[in-house]
């Protein structure tokens, strides 16, 4: 029996924009219930923070180097993918945020702080796009 | 020139001292001092966003630690701007002073964080703190 490696995911972790709270809450619903197996959570700060010498996310930087990575990103600044490009190379797939949002308009957050009910659905719904990405990327 | 104080926290989200050290910052950010403050957006500043990086140039900053990794700090010390850090809060060893606090995974995934009643005091002490160092910051520029 083969194990395979795990599918790293890393989000958005900005505070300015919705999209940000969002990338955090999906990236937690598909690595805790939707593929628990199958994921592990990149700490983005850690990473960027990176450096084994300064105590930095070295081994998130390693981790992504050799295996296939996610970037979920909160708006058009794709920072976790220009994170990940820059220190891991090219991440495996890129979900973005804003463009699920809007095929769901009716799923309105109530704020940045607080997700509301429907903010939490449309985490759910951003969720499994991920985790669809997961299962292409995981049974290639 | 206006003075502003940059804010910037860590935002990771795999600890539930990274939840805290966010709520600490829109309690600052949003309610407190919200026109005497700025928030610089972590990532942007590692990606190089602009404005994230001007108002890293152009403010003195608060920058408010998670965990001991120091993240943020790194990030200001990597893009040439951690002279500009005036005050740091390291909210894993703050908590160190108050073992009543009840720190638990529920604060990671929810559409509000549970918080305790406890832990809802600490906040506002570290909230009110940080207000009091902008405050400070703002007088010194003004002077």
């Amino acid at each position: 029996m083969s194990i395979k490696p795990k599918i790293g995911i890393i989000a958005c972790s900005g505070e300015n924009k919705i999209g940000g709270t969002l990338s955090r809450a999906a990236a937690r619903i598909v690595v805790e219930k939707l593929r628990p197996d199958n994921t592990i959570i990149l700490c983005q700060p850690l990473f960027m923070a990176g450096g084994l010498e300064r105590h930095g996310g070295q081994e998130e930087r390693d981790f992504a180097k050799t295996h296939p990575t996610i970037t979920i990103e909160g708006c058009e600044e794709e920072c976790a993918k220009i994170a990940v490009s820059n220190y891991s190379g090219p991440p495996a797939a890129t979900i973005y945020v804003e463009e699920i949002m809007k095929k769901y308009p009716e799923l309105q957050p109530k704020s940045k702080r607080e997700l509301g009910v429907n903010g939490m659905k449309l985490a759910e719904k951003i969720a499994e796009e991920i985790a669809k990405k997961v299962d292409e990327l995981y049974n290639k | 020139m206006v003075i502003k104080v940059g804010i910037s926290a860590c935002t990771g989200f795999d600890y539930p001292e990274a939840s805290i050290t966010r709520i600490i910052a829109y309690k600052v950010l949003e309610e407190l001092r919200p026109d005497e403050t700025v928030l610089i957006c972590l990532p942007a500043l590692a990606a190089d966003v602009e404005e994230d990086i001007e108002f890293g140039e152009k403010y003195p900053v608060i920058v408010i630690e998670g965990c001991n990794k120091i993240c943020c700090t790194k990030i200001f010390e990597e893009k040439k701007l951690a002279h500009n850090i005036k005050y740091v809060y390291n909210i894993h060893e703050l908590i160190k002073e108050y073992p009543d606090l009840q720190i638990s995974s529920s604060l990671l995934l929810t559409s509000k964080p549970q918080v305790s009643s406890n832990l809802e005091k600490f906040m506002d002490k570290i909230a009110k703190k940080i207000v009091q160092d902008i405050d400070q910051l703002i007088k010194e520029a003004n002077k």
